[in-house]
């Protein structure tokens, strides 16, 4: 027969009852042997868990491991390491990653070189520094040419049917089955110099598209362009005067034709015109005349650099020096800089 | 017949306020009053990470930590606890995560070497548990936090409420964790049947 007050005998030990409860619980205890056997069961699994627990214990070890403990105490916090630290080797690993990746799908201009050449997807090209002339040989797709400042060698895309002079600072060109179909200047100047064709200067937001039917020279006719451009009878292909851009300007797309009411553009067109014409003398002097009426002109950078070549092209070196001269002084860092240089230092 | 034992018990109010004292001195960043705690309570630390481990050297090592805890946390103690119960907590909590980690590297070493779950018992010196004794070995054997609570109940006289302090589970719990400690450890005691003498 089971107590129903044996429950109480664990609640006692455990602290569960109260005074008047413990008290009774007591009194219980003294004429219900089951109970008094519950109690001595507990007792004695206590009492034997405490005798498994006491060992002998080694005092000296004892006095060892506190004088541990207080000497680890008082030593200073381990200076912990922070997680920026732990990271810079991490960051710095993919940083190098990154560039490498980056060289490897980009590429970087070789020293003294300040074009950065970005190939379309599925581009074939070649690219070499040879002398004073960045070659970059294009035989099908299309490349994204940035001209940085300052530049020490002149860059000339080789096309399959003919060249490409970078004079500007940002343009597109694309060749398709052996020929080149588009020429987009998004900044500067460009001159285009195909076979059996005139050559063209292309200005900032020009664009010239290849005609739809033209027979595609052959890559053996390619023409390296010279250090300095020859006088040679040109097309230029006007930007859109209805929206002027500067050197850092936007690059428009659409072609330009259209007539302006603006006098500097009124002018630019003139100049252009002339220079397009081969008449170097005159373009000089509507350049010339463009750069002091129209100083704050989006295309005064261009008109300064271009009256440089005019006055090379009509033989002029002293007009040519003195139109080098007035660039380096207005444009002390523009883009054309190290040509200006050039010329006014030479002998 | 049914109280316990007063062991070790540091329910005299003179030293649960000298503790007190003692761990706001080590707050203060006194090291001679940590070396006065560790003297007063190590035996208790130790013999319970000893009971929980069967390992002098596991005991040892967690004896160092809790103090080291000590040495750092003291400004957070509340004097809600005595300063033994809030130790022996801040032991459970070391031996906890011990045995957490251990279990993990088990598990990691079973599937490496192709194992099954390995054994839950992390000492499988059969010399050391036939030194314990069947008691010793019953403890052994049970859960984590049963062990827990019976240890610090029977043998370190902690209160039912300070154990739930310490462990941080509710007083009923603890209740609940010494009834079934207790029904598995008197299973490997021998089976009295005669009456307990008056």
């Amino acid at each position: 027969m089971t107590c129903a007050r044996l429950w109480e005998v664990e609640a006692a030990r455990d602290g569960r009852l109260d005074a008047e409860d413990r008290a009774r619980h007591a009194r219980h205890c003294e004429t219900c042997a089951e109970c008094r056997r519950e109690a001595a069961r507990l007792s004695a699994v206590a009492e034997a868990l405490r005798a498994s627990t006491e060992g002998p214990r080694d005092e000296v070890a004892a006095r060892r491991a506190r004088g541990r403990m207080l000497a680890a105490a008082s030593a200073p916090p381990a200076r912990r390491i922070p997680p920026l630290l732990v990271l810079a080797p991490l960051l710095a690993l993919a940083v190098l990653v990154g560039v490498i990746l980056r060289r490897a799908t980009r590429t970087v201009p070789p020293a003294g070189v300040a074009a950065t050449v970005h190939p379309h997807p599925d581009t074939q090209w070649t690219r070499a520094l040879e002398g004073d002339v960045d070659r970059v040989v294009l035989t099908e797709g299309t490349l994204s040419v940035a001209v940085g400042a300052p530049k020490r060698a002149r860059l000339v895309v080789v096309l399959p049917d003919g060249t490409l002079e970078d004079v500007g600072t940002r343009f597109v060109v694309a060749v398709h089955e052996g020929r080149t179909t588009h020429v987009e200047v998004h900044e500067g100047v460009v001159v285009l110099r195909l076979v059996g064709q005139p050559e063209r200067v292309l200005t900032a937001g020009a664009r010239w598209e290849a005609p739809q039917k033209v027979a595609a020279p052959t890559i053996e006719s390619v023409v390296v362009a010279s250090v300095t451009p020859q006088p040679a009878p040109s097309a230029v292909a006007a930007p859109p005067s209805t929206s002027p851009v500067g050197a850092a300007g936007k690059p428009p797309v659409a072609p330009a034709a259209s007539a302006s009411a603006d006098p500097g553009d009124e002018a630019w067109k003139l100049a252009m015109a002339a220079f397009r014409g081969g008449d170097a003398s005159e373009a000089h002097r509507l350049f010339t005349a463009f750069a002091s009426a129209h100083p704050g002109h989006p295309k005064a950078e261009d008109a300064a650099y271009l009256r440089i070549l005019a006055a090379q092209r009509a033989h002029d070196d002293k007009a040519a020096r003195a139109a080098a001269t007035d660039y380096l002084a207005r444009f002390p860092k523009g883009f054309r800089r190290p040509e200006a240089e050039a010329v006014r230092d030479a002998p | 017949m049914t109280a316990r034992a007063p062991i070790a018990r540091a329910t005299d109010q003179s030293d649960v306020e000298r503790d007190a004292e003692l761990v706001a001195d080590v707050a203060r960043g006194q090291l001679s009053a940590l070396g006065r705690l560790y003297d007063r309570h190590e035996r208790a630390i130790h013999r319970f990470c000893a009971r929980m481990t069967g390992s002098e050297a596991d005991a040892e090592d967690l004896t160092h930590q809790t103090f080291l805890t000590l040495a750092r946390i003291a400004g957070t103690y509340d004097g809600r606890a005595s300063v033994r119960a809030w130790l022996l907590g801040v032991a459970a909590r070391h031996l906890s995560d011990r045995r957490r980690a251990s279990a993990r590297l088990r598990r990691f070493l079973g599937r490496l070497l192709g194992e099954g779950e390995p054994s839950r018992d992390p000492r499988p010196a059969l010399e050391a548990r036939l030194a314990l004794g069947a008691v010793a070995e019953a403890l052994d054997a049970m859960p984590f936090e049963r062990r827990a609570a019976v240890v610090l109940f029977e043998v370190e006289g902690l209160s039912g409420e300070e154990i739930a302090s310490a462990l941080g589970v509710p007083v009923g719990t603890v209740w609940t964790r010494l009834h079934a400690a207790r029904k598995e450890l008197a299973r490997a005691l021998p089976r009295d049947d005669e009456e307990a003498p008056r």
